[in-house]
């Protein structure tokens, strides 16, 4: 028996409509898109939020199926141009961004370097990887996702979510095995980990000791990886100063104090700013602080105070290092004498652990000037 | 049963011109009257300060050498009060407000004649009230306090250390709530320095999940936060004390206490003899025919050459 006609017509039509809505998802998801590329970004970022979870991911499978389309056949016609992906990255990387902010009146801790409090990144990040991951197949594409997975990974680190970082990171040189900057953001997120690891005590209980045990075997295991991403950072780029820096203190942290000064003072032959210099001066004089040469302290930590006059932790490791030297006065007199200047900068060492901050919105603001068409 | 805790506070105060006399053979030792070490004792029972001691009451050895001690009227020396405040982010709000009434309910606990000073911290260190004895520009320096900002702990607590150790009797009473994400110093450096210093401390560490009796309740009924635990290291070294607070009331009393606990010392003098000059002094205090709890330092520090 035939079903009725008007069954029949009643089913082309829906799938007509369904075809039509569908092409709508697309059409609008693009159109923000493009919104954002023509450097509307407030719009977009105000229109993409009223897109569906659905919609989203089918737009990302539908880049994915059309871009394996070309994979498979280059030479073949294509139906149009590829969409803005520089664009949907940085679209949903903003918008991420955006809605990891959480209100003053929630914070508790202090955990982060940056005063805002940032949640860590969620799935719009999580979308934007995937396109980025996308333009990584493409040589033109290469480089700006190499930057994206740099930038969101840093992004990450500042916020205190390290494990997310060591996502973004690994993801990153899954594509970029052999990448100086992300080898040494890899080291510097372990080596911050590994830092902020407690350390195991002798004197603590028994019932403790195995806690405390897996827990400084964890630290040390994180530190035997950052000195790997680090050492491969410097096999790809062997003149970055800022790299023989990080190493040389995960080095001394390591208990390996000749290597560790071998690598800074490197380091310090190469410095050219004034921040990293200060860093290595103060990190040199610590090692020697450490084998007992005091004197040698006492001098690298004024060498130190002479780059970063007001700097804290200078002033602190000076005034210590004197005690040592049996000098109390002379260890008041670099306190008092730092209470009496005016309000310090930011001390380069407070920044030390959580990435390089100037950099990272560097990179963002590059990769946003670059989605644009 | 009560248990006999034999540490003690110790002050090294070199009193006369002239260098030691040392043997050609023998390691330095001190020479009489040139040097003298005070001795800063707490002596309590049942939570109770016992008063009324006599320098008999008091058995003292330097190093195992027993010494012989007089009492000093603790009057007579003047004390330096360092209050260190974290005003780190986490600190905002009703906690800088208890914070702000236990420091004023603190300093109307001291004496007319104590000195007193502020330190506060963020990741920064700031000095907004140098020591004084009028109680006025700190009680303003109080209320002035703003919160922001990452923990340097330790680095503050080394500061208000060496700050305070100009003087003869220095006491350091430090709140925090956080753990040290900021410091250039570590833990191990500053159980190191402290018990060389003067200084008394104090710690006072906010903390969530404390019983009616003061306990800390933990969630695994055994391991103490690492944080916790090298505070409380650091200045039971001192011959001081971990006070942990939850409340307002907590904090306040916490502190009132530490203030009424320094009007309670007995000052004990001694000129060491028979000992090696240089280095550290393990000082052990027990009472003679009393039963009590007798806390203060483990020792005091001879930097080789003074």
């Amino acid at each position: 028996m035939k079903p009725p006609r008007f069954l029949a017509a009643a089913l082309l039509a829906a799938i007509a409509s369904h075809a039509a809505a569908a092409d709508a998802h697309v059409s609008e998801y693009w159109e923000i898109v493009r919104l954002y590329a023509r450097g509307e970004r407030a719009r977009a970022l105000a229109q993409v939020g009223t897109l569906t979870d659905a919609n989203v991911e089918r737009r990302l499978a539908d880049v994915r199926d059309e871009l394996d389309e070309i994979a498979r056949c280059p030479a073949c016609p294509r139906a149009g141009r590829l969409p803005p992906l520089r664009a949907a990255v940085m679209l949903h990387a903003d918008s991420d961004e955006l809605k990891r902010r959480v209100p003053s009146a929630a914070a508790t801790g202090d955990l982060t370097f940056t005063e805002e409090r940032l949640s860590c990144p969620g799935r719009d990040a999580w979308i934007a990887g995937q396109y980025a991951g996308l333009l990584a197949r493409w040589p033109e594409g290469r480089d700006f996702a190499r930057r994206f997975f740099l930038s969101i990974a840093l992004h990450s680190q500042q916020a205190g979510c390290l494990q997310d970082a060591l996502r973004w990171l690994h993801d990153g040189l899954r594509r970029f095995p052999h990448d100086a900057d992300l080898n040494f953001a890899l080291g510097s997120v372990l080596e911050q980990d590994a830092t902020a690891r407690p350390v195991m005590r002798q004197e603590q209980a028994f019932g403790q000791r195995t806690r405390a045990f897996a827990s400084e075997e964890a630290r040390k295991q994180r530190y035997r990886e950052a000195r790997g991403s680090f050492t491969e950072a410097l096999s790809a780029d062997p003149g970055s100063a800022r790299t023989r820096l990080h190493l040389g203190r995960v080095l001394w942290r390591m208990g390996e104090p000749g290597p560790a000064l071998e690598q800074l003072e490197q380091g310090l032959m190469g410095a050219q700013d004034t921040t990293l210099r200060y860093l290595v001066q103060l990190f040199i004089g610590r090692v020697h602080e450490d084998a007992e040469r005091i004197d040698v302290a006492v001098a690298y930590y004024r060498q130190a105070l002479e780059l970063e006059p007001t700097a804290q932790s200078a002033t602190i490791a000076l005034s210590h290092a004197l005690q040592l030297a049996g000098d109390n006065s002379g260890a008041r007199q670099a306190l008092a004498a730092a209470s009496a200047r005016s309000p310090s900068a930011r001390d380069p060492y407070w920044s030390y652990l959580w990435g390089d901050v100037p950099h990272v919105e560097t990179l963002c603001n590059r990769l946003r000037a670059e989605s644009l068409e | 049963m009560m248990r006999w805790a034999s540490t003690c506070r110790v002050m090294l105060v070199l009193v006369a011109a002239g260098a030691p006399v040392v043997l050609p053979q023998s390691p330095p030792t001190f020479s009489v009257a040139v040097e003298t070490v005070y001795a800063d004792v707490s002596v309590s029972r049942d939570g109770q300060p016992v008063s009324g001691l006599t320098a008999e009451a008091f058995e003292l050895k330097d190093n195992g050498v027993r010494q012989q001690v007089e009492l000093v009227d603790a009057e007579a020396l003047p004390l330096l009060a360092v209050l260190v405040f974290d005003t780190s982010r986490s600190t905002a709000g009703a906690k800088l407000l208890a914070l702000q009434a236990a420091g004023s309910a603190f300093l109307d606990s001291l004496r007319p004649t104590d000195r007193v000073s502020l330190v506060t911290f963020s990741e920064e260190i700031a000095w907004p009230a140098p020591p004084t004895a009028d109680k006025t520009p700190v009680r303003a320096a109080l209320a002035k306090l703003r919160t922001g900002g990452a923990t340097s702990v330790l680095d503050a607590l080394y500061t208000a250390i060496t700050l305070s150790d100009s003087g003869p009797r220095a006491l350091v009473a430090l709140f925090t709530d956080g753990a040290d994400n900021m410091s250039w110093l570590d833990e191990e450096q500053l159980r190191v320095f402290a018990p060389r210093s003067n200084a008394l401390v104090h710690v006072v560490g906010w903390r969530a999940g404390i019983d009616a009796t003061g306990a800390v309740v933990r969630p695994d009924g055994t391991m103490e936060p690492v944080q916790v635990r090298g505070l409380r290291g650091i200045a039971e070294a001192t011959g001081g004390r971990f006070w942990e607070a939850d409340s307002p009331d907590r904090l306040r009393a916490a502190f009132t206490a530490i203030a009424d606990s320094m009007g309670h010392r007995y000052l004990l003098r001694y000129e060491p003899t028979g000992v090696k000059r240089d280095g550290w002094h393990r000082i052990e205090v027990r009472l003679r025919g009393t039963k009590a709890n007798v806390q203060a330092r483990p020792g005091y520090w001879v930097a080789r050459g003074r």
